[in-house]
């Protein structure tokens, strides 16, 4: 930290702060941003890192603080003149005109020099071409941005904002929605960016990113700078304690809780039982999933790794009834043919999902936490009778779930869209694990959550299996899976590439089998 | 309905009102002595103070009349929008309704008694969620957008009316040369109450049918699960709701209100079906259940407020010589001023349509999805 005040930061925030309605978000936060240099913000959901990041690219103007751009003040709150100084910004959630093509989305965002100088408009299509070869970002300016997968859509954020020629880039949590590989790709281009001398400041919620990649961290705890660090100075278990502000966290030490006892396959009936399942696409495309075999049993939880994109979400749609085999064994809890079973029945024999896009398919986000934590059970008994809506049972049974998965609402009555999104998950998770599942779908559960958010789910992914949930975990995070799988399976292109054992050779083999490789041919 | 949507609507009211004075100001009329013939219009008292302030009850009487119709034209929009649906085709189906009304009426004509009237309004009922129902199977079996197919039926509803009565059931004796049917007999006629104020009983058939409308929403599981499908498709059918069995339900009985509107304006007012017989309900339907962000009670008073501008408008023409298209100039500035209060919820509604209507168009039908 002495070192690096010897020369003058490229940005330099000193007491800012900013008070909401009801909340401080920031509270006299101090930070400065070097040329060259990494630097990480990191907390809980609501520690205030969005309106910290969004004072530093110039969309918030704080009440209090000031800003100094290479030694200048700078006045607040003026966006265009911000990014005029070389300020980029690469948004959390993509805010691209999705019926356009990426080209089209590059036009729009200069679309005024584009359409007055036509050499120009020709100009930003050389220079976008050439930084898409120079950092690899393997986009087709052509295809619509639609039909691009998330991770592919960053990129054209990402491409957006290196246009501008940054000097600062700032992202917000560009991780929270890229499969591993991405990540390490991502990754090399910030490390790229830094070697030309560009400052870059991220939230990032995973510490071992946080670790790998950034000089300098600074820590926020309900809207407070808590520390500021040299990467040399800290580690993981450092940075948790201080997240959190407690000191107890140990993030070696997993509480793996020995991966659920295997199961004696000779009593006990697998829950799921695939063999060599099957499933084609239309018209001669290639098969939407194949070969794939894999028994889970009452209490176990089988983690499937893969880069997304490769069949996870077919997946997802074939266990829960979505999608009909073509081929192949396929049982699940003693049925052989889910998809002609309405979903109504499906709920009822005790298969749940969790979606990986919990706002859209998990909740009604308009309507209150209370119905939300009802929904499916509305129709059951006490909760209804002859169609009479029971509002009684319904607040006691909310309540009671609220309690146990703690979830942070000052109102029951309050609508679902104002929790923060780990609250939105446990609403979500509250209501499938409120009756025993038997059987549990669950896709990306921790996508976006903070560390202590994410901790939460997964003890209460354990507790279902520890009550005798067959559970199938799809994930991008490897450390997830490894830290809550009895065994670990993979796809490929739709292809199961086998299954591996939670051991200490996992990561490797887990590794070669998402890359394509087959151990036999390894 | 919270506190903020109630405040939309009424600040949307009093700004289209305020709107509509400077328009008349500038047309060359005082805008407070028009507002105030509009009121003594359409509810016969008189404001200036004479010896009888309540001078002309009939009046209150035909704005009560007017008001009932409308409310359930409103009803045929706010039932469907609760699911996420427009019904656009109410005035086609209050048509339908009054044509089946007429038709069973002019049928039953030796039955003397309540019976005929009760069977003409089951039938209207019946016929206008018959047409809604053409336009839900559309979209649930086949993915064709309603705010279309609702339309093109309105269409095809006027002009088999306008052959009806152009053609089989025009009234050749006592019609005096206008192209309508024979008057439905005086058994078949909505009874007149109210005294003075001759309003018909229809005007109580409607806010009770929005009453009924309004538990159903509140108190019983199926309105729950409507709004959890308007709110999320795919969280309702995640959940197992019945979507698409609700989707026709919700289609069929904004249908049947509707088809009862038209049963009250032929059977209380009209009494011989002619091709006006639904003229502009069908608009002022979708912005009374627009304005009470389709509350079924907040569509009562809202009701009321544009039967008296409709009655108050004709009257005012008559007497000050303002047009009566300035009632219909309020009322788009009413729609104009809520489309602006609530234009964050409108765009995110329209996009959580589009993407029903894709998946929709993907996979047409339930059955269908279930068998591939």
């Amino acid at each position: 930290m002495n070192e690096a005040n010897l020369e003058t930061p490229l940005l330099r925030a000193r007491d800012l702060t900013k008070i909401y309605p009801g909340i401080v978000a920031n509270d006299g936060v101090d930070i400065d941003l070097y040329s060259g240099k990494i630097h990480a913000v990191i907390g809980e959901n609501g520690a205030g890192k969005s309106t910290l990041v969004s004072t530093l690219y110039g969309s918030t103007i704080p009440d209090r603080g000031e800003l100094y751009w290479n030694g200048q003040a700078l006045e607040a709150g003026h966006r265009q003149k911000f990014q005029a100084l070389g300020i980029g910004f690469v948004p959390q959630h993509v805010t691209l005109c999705q019926t356009f093509t990426v080209w089209e989305n590059f036009v729009l965002c200069d679309a005024r020099k584009a359409a007055s100088n036509p050499a120009t408009g020709g100009d930003l299509r050389k220079r976008a071409e050439s930084l898409n070869n120079e950092y690899e970002l393997g986009l087709d300016f052509n295809a619509l941005v639609s039909d691009l997968a998330l991770g592919k859509r960053q990129n054209i954020e990402f491409l957006k904002a290196l246009l501008s020629s940054p000097k600062l880039l700032i992202l917000d949590e560009p991780t929270a929605i890229l499969t591993p590989g991405e990540v390490e790709r991502l990754f090399e281009l910030l490390k790229q960016l830094r070697r030309k001398g560009t400052a870059i400041a991220l939230i990032a919620h995973k510490l071992a990113e946080v670790l790998s990649l950034s000089d300098e961290i600074t820590v926020l705890r309900k809207g407070k700078r808590v520390a500021h660090l040299q990467r040399s100075e800290t580690d993981a278990n450092h940075l948790a304690s201080l997240m959190v502000g407690d000191q107890i966290v140990d993030t070696s030490s997993k509480d793996q809780g020995t991966p659920l006892e295997t199961i004696n396959a000779k009593e006990t009936r697998p829950t799921v039982w695939l063999d060599e399942v099957e499933v084609e696409s239309i018209k001669n495309q290639p098969k939407l999933l194949e070969d794939l075999s894999f028994k889970v049993y009452p209490g176990q939880i089988l983690g499937v790794a893969g880069i997304d994109g490769n069949g996870q979400r077919e997946l997802f749609d074939l266990l829960t009834g979505d999608l009909s085999p073509s081929s192949g064994m396929f049982e699940i809890l003693g049925n052989d043919d889910l998809s002609a079973l309405p979903l109504s029945e499906r709920n009822a024999l005790g298969i749940k999902r969790v979606s990986e896009d919990r706002q859209h398919d998990g909740l009604a986000l308009e309507l209150p936490i209370l119905d939300n934590l009802i929904l499916q059970y509305a129709q059951q008994k006490p909760l209804s009778e002859k169609g009479w809506i029971k509002k009684s049972h319904w607040r006691e049974i909310a309540k009671k779930s609220q309690e146990r998965f703690s979830i942070a609402a000052a109102s029951l009555k309050a609508p679902a869209a104002s929790l923060s999104g780990g609250n939105q998950q446990k609403v979500v998770l509250a209501r499938e694990l409120r009756d025993k599942a038997k059987f549990l779908v669950v896709s990306q559960p921790t996508r976006g959550l903070d560390y202590k958010a994410a901790q939460f789910v997964a003890s209460q992914l354990r507790e279902a299996a520890k009550s005798g949930a067959a559970i199938v975990l799809i994930s991008g995070d490897l450390e997830e899976l490894l830290d809550l799988s009895l065994n670990i399976g993979v796809l490929h292109r739709g292809k199961w590439m086998g299954i591996v054992p939670n051991d200490t050779e996992a990561r490797k083999r887990i590794g070669r089998l998402m890359a394509g490789n087959r151990e036999d041919a390894a | 309905m919270k506190n903020a949507q109630l405040a939309a609507t009424l600040s949307s009211i009093i700004l289209a009102l305020m709107t509509g004075a400077v328009i008349l100001a500038l047309s060359g009329f005082n805008p407070w002595a028009s507002y105030i013939n509009l009121l003594e219009g359409a509810t016969g008292f008189d404001f200036s103070g004479g010896s009888r302030f309540f001078r002309i009850p009939s009046r209150l009487g035909a704005t009560l009349n007017e008001c009932g119709p409308l409310l359930f034209a409103a009803l045929a929009v706010a039932i469907p929008w609760r699911l996420g649906w427009v019904n656009l085709g109410g005035e086609g189906q209050m048509i339908m309704g009054a044509a089946a009304a007429t038709f069973t009426a002019l049928a039953m004509e030796d039955i003397a008694g309540p019976f005929a009237l009760l069977m003409a309004l089951l039938a209207a009922a019946a016929m206008g969620a018959f047409w809604s129902t053409l336009a839900a199977w559309m979209r649930i079996q086949k993915g064709m957008n309603e705010i279309i197919t609702t339309i093109m039926l309105n269409f095809i509803a006027f002009w088999i009316i306008a052959w009806l009565v152009h053609g089989p059931m025009r009234d050749m004796e006592s019609g005096m040369g206008h192209p309508w049917t024979r008057p439905v007999p005086d058994d078949s006629q909505l009874p007149l109450l109210g005294g003075k104020l001759r309003f018909h009983a229809g005007l109580l058939l409607a806010p009770l049918a929005a009453v009924g409308i309004w538990i159903w929403h509140t108190y019983r599981v199926s309105g729950f699960q409507s709004q959890v499908i308007g709110r999320s498709a795919q969280a309702a059918r995640f959940a197992g709701f019945p979507v698409a069995q609700l989707e026709r339900k919700a289609m069929a009985i904004g249908g049947g209100c509707a088809g009862l509107g038209g049963a009250c304006a032929l059977l209380g007012v009209q009494f011989r079906l002619s091709e006006e017989v639904a003229f502009g309900y069908g608009f002022t339907g979708l912005t009374i259940a627009l304005a009470a962000r389709s509350h079924p009670l907040l569509i009562i008073p809202c009701a009321f407020f544009f039967s008296t501008l409709r009655t108050g408008a004709e009257r005012m023409e008559f007497s000050a010589g303002i047009p009566q298209a300035l009632a219909v100039i309020l009322q788009a500035l009413v729609l104009f001023f809520l489309l602006i209060a609530l234009a964050p919820q409108w765009s995110r509604w329209w996009r959580e349509r589009q993407t029903r209507l894709a998946a929709l168009a993907a996979a047409p039908t339930e059955k269908g999805a279930a068998d591939a």
